[in-house]
């Protein structure tokens, strides 16, 4: 219309966020695939000599086709991060903030207390992100709400001694894929990865625009990588980030489970905040409705592109894809906010 | 100007089309009053007789003035077009409102409210025939009515309601139902006004209007929202009209603006007069009347109280407030058989919804970046049902907590012992077993006596 510029001054900026569309088109596999294991808040998944492993709560579980989850070990708080070094050594983080490498404690620099993830590269390096320098990694939400971009990025030499600083000022990373020396590192409340140079910590950004939060990044057997993305973008949480005054005082006033900010699952509780769409209607919970929670993991090529995705959508259970792991050619999918382990088949 | 004759105002057509259409009188017929033309007409003169000032000579006067009409003439145009897109970006205008401390309803909690779930353990009746039974009602003979978004009224029939045929087709949204003294079945029909269907099917209109508030700018006279009603002992026709910002379809959105616009009527069938008792509430919503007819109860939903107006007595005329701060939004009310009323709760508070009330800026701005589809909802995917007793004290609380079978919950009604509960978004009528109630009550009886 001709007087849209004119119109556009009074108008407010439209909120947008980018559609799933492409390698991200909505699909209904993780809902559809066999639960492997019930596991309540399945973390990190590991593949360690022939087992795979998860982390939940305070433990890590063996698990196997058939039989109960196994308990390897238990910790005094609550795992955060599982990689196992090319010699098997289990490297655990806590949420406490402690490293522990084959049960023994690394000494860390003090700017470490919030590791989100863990990687050797196959020298033996030890990449480490801190998710932020402010909070726990349980109080991700709060990092986001505050628009926090304090995480950085570890670095350790395969012959041991000090971590050191990569680089700094992210905004949550929270998932590590060494490629060779450098390392793809998923920068959360950007919604992007990022490549970073091992010898000069110099950055590139490969992959933005993502339609979810990434979480952690996990090796496929052809030179690709697993994404999972443990919650979907929101065009209301998006537009409450722009809300100085009201995202304040939802962070001094509202109890953080109720949050108009991201989850690992929702509708949960009738506390928790609805928007127009998520009504059910007529019985019906649209599964492209918005939602808080979403599940999503996304298969990224070489060349670290997307090239298909398995959703979980609104009406789904299978939500907050924390982590997935390839073990004998099958993809295990560990789904936080669905409570279960997923086999996901052969790709 | 010593008379009219046939010639006067020749030549002066350019002139008095240019007034009409530059004063706002669209061509297009439907708007215009004569302030209007004389505003453009004095808008004209003022152009012509500058012009001439100026010296121009005729011609350039012709085209100054046909190039005015032309522009005008886009303008209107274009107006009427787009007109419903700008309203649309601009219409919802929010309001401040601090809801006060509420007790808690979830489970385990220990209040009165405790929500359970209970109802999801309720027979269904017409599951996936039936669309958005607002409110249900229950005859002498035991059948069921209840309204739908097609704008009918369905029956089932008893005893174990499973054949169903259309008992009237209305039009708009039937929501709140009443049977009369005589059988009439009385029906508040979102979008269109208060309707009476006689038990021969014969549709009659009573009322879509009432008088128009003497300050109002826009014409608040239409019934937009009509929502729930009752009958007093002497037949006249207590009424909510929830809403003068929405359509009954769009009763949602009025949540989000929070305006106080909903009112309290009356229809007196014997000179078929409307008349508007209280006005100013936060969308007026279920009306019952009490059990000795000298009071009558009606909620509003998102203020979430509960008022009694008296109809009898020192306080008649006055309503006051006898449940304030609930965790849940109130919709229909009515009797139960011990006493005491059903109220049923169509959403719960969430702490992000009531403090985006105290925040009406961010939801201006959310409702105008945002689609419709993203908008902060309160949680209207839960609801319940909810007893309480003549003096407003909370009895019990039933829920449906799984969300399958009654998320939201806009009526209920209570019959021989069993509940039935409906909802303006669902696609069933719930039964439900009252354990204790009595199992010879009804409704009409309760109302009108024993059958005649």
């Amino acid at each position: 219309m001709i007087l849209d510029p004119i119109l556009d001054m009074f108008r407010g900026k439209a909120v947008t966020i980018p559609p799933l569309d492409g390698a991200f088109r909505p699909n209904t596999r993780l809902d559809e695939a066999p639960a492997f294991a019930e596991l309540s808040e399945p973390d990190n998944l590991l593949v360690s000599g022939g087992r795979l492993l998860a982390s939940s709560g305070n433990a890590v579980y063996s698990l196997a086709a058939g039989a109960e989850p196994q308990v390897i070990e238990t910790f005094p708080s609550p795992i955060t991060a599982l990689a196992l070094s090319p010699s098997g050594e289990l490297t655990v983080a806590l949420e406490s903030g402690k490293l522990l490498i084959s049960g023994k404690e690394a000494s860390l620099p003090a700017d470490i207390s919030c590791i989100t993830a863990l990687a050797y590269a196959e020298d033996g390096t030890l990449w480490l992100a801190n998710g932020s320098a402010e909070h726990a990694p349980s109080q991700w939400a709060a990092d986001l709400m505050k628009k926090g971009a304090s995480g950085s990025l570890w670095k350790r030499d395969a012959t041991g001694g000090e971590f050191r600083k990569v680089a700094g000022a992210l905004a949550f990373p929270y998932g590590l894929h060494p490629l060779g020396g450098d390392v793809l590192v998923s920068e959360s409340w950007h919604h992007q990865l990022i490549r970073f140079d091992g010898a000069t910590g110099s950055r590139s950004t490969v992959l933005t625009h993502l339609p979810g939060y990434p979480a952690r990044l996990s090796p496929a057997a052809d030179g690709g990588a697993w994404l999972a993305l443990f919650a979907p973008r929101n065009r209301l949480i998006e537009f409450v980030l722009q809300e100085t005054h009201y995202r304040q005082d939802m962070i001094d006033q509202v109890p953080p489970a109720y949050w108009i900010a991201p989850a690992l699952a929702s509708n949960r509780s009738f506390l928790e905040p609805l928007q127009c769409g998520g009504i059910r209607t007529m019985g019906i919970h649209k599964p492209w409705s918005p939602s808080r929670s979403y599940g999503l993991v996304v298969r990224l090529d070489a060349k670290m592109q997307p090239q298909f995705s398995l959703h979980s959508r609104a009406n789904g259970t299978r939500h907050g894809i924390c982590s997935v792991a390839e073990k004998d050619g099958r993809l295990f999918i560990a789904a936080k906010g669905g409570d279960c382990v997923l086999d996901a088949g052969g790709f | 100007m010593s008379g009219a004759g046939p010639g006067t105002g020749l030549n002066l057509e350019i002139m008095a089309l240019t007034a009409a259409v530059v004063g706002g009188v669209s061509l297009g017929g439907g708007r215009g009053s004569v302030i209007k033309g004389l505003m453009g007409a004095i808008i004209v003169l003022t152009m012509t007789n500058g012009l001439i000032r100026l010296g121009y000579g005729t011609g350039t006067n012709q085209m100054v003035l046909g190039i005015m009409l032309a522009v005008a003439v886009t303008i209107d145009i274009r107006w009427l077009k787009n007109r419903h897109k700008v309203l649309n970006e601009v219409y919802v205008a929010p309001v401040y409102l601090k809801m006060g401390e509420t007790q808690s309803a979830v489970p385990g909690s220990g209040t009165p409210y405790e929500l359970d779930n209970r109802l999801s353990a309720a027979d269904h009746i017409g599951l996936g025939e039936l669309e958005g039974p607002e409110d249900v009602i229950l005859d002498r003979d035991d059948h069921l009515y209840c309204g739908t978004r097609h704008g009918e009224i369905v029956r089932f029939f008893a005893p174990d309601y499973v054949k169903s045929e259309v008992f009237a087709h209305i039009g708009g949204f039937p929501l709140g139902l009443a049977f009369d003294k005589s059988g009439n079945l009385i029906s508040c029909v979102g979008a269109m006004g208060l309707y009476s269907v006689s038990p021969d099917r014969e549709v009659k209109r009573l009322s879509a209007e009432t008088a128009r508030s003497w300050t109002s700018i826009v014409d608040d006279a239409r019934l937009r929202d009509p929502n729930d009603c009752d009958i007093a002992p002497d037949g006249r026709i207590y009424f909510t009209d929830s809403t003068k910002r929405y359509d009954a379809h769009d009763w949602a959105l009025d949540s989000i603006e929070n305006r106080a616009t909903g009112r309290l009527l009356v229809y007196d069938p014997r000179d078929g007069s409307t008349k508007t008792l209280l006005d100013g509430y936060r969308y007026t919503n279920g009306v019952c009347m009490a059990h000795d007819g000298k009071s009558l109860f009606f909620a509003e939903s998102w203020a979430c109280r509960v008022h009694r107006y008296w109809l009898e007595g020192p306080k008649t005329g006055t309503a006051e407030c006898v449940i304030r701060d609930m965790p849940g939004y109130p919709d229909n009310i009515n009797r139960a058989s011990d006493g005491n009323y059903w109220m049923a709760w169509l959403g719960m508070r969430t702490p992000s919804f009531d403090l985006s009330l105290r925040h009406p800026d961010m939801r201006k701005r959310m409702t105008r970046r945002l689609p419709q589809d993203e908008w902060l909802f309160p949680n209207i995917n839960t609801g319940g049902v909810v007893k309480f007793n003549e003096k407003g004290g909370i009895v019990e609380a039933l829920g449906d907590l799984s969300g399958d079978a009654h998320p939201m919950v806009t009526s209920m009604r209570e019959h021989k012992g069993h509940l039935f509960v409906g909802g303006i978004l669902n696609n069933r009528v719930g039964r439900y077993k009252i354990s204790g109630a009595d199992p010879n009550w009804t409704s009409p009886a309760s109302y009108w006596g024993a059958k005649p």
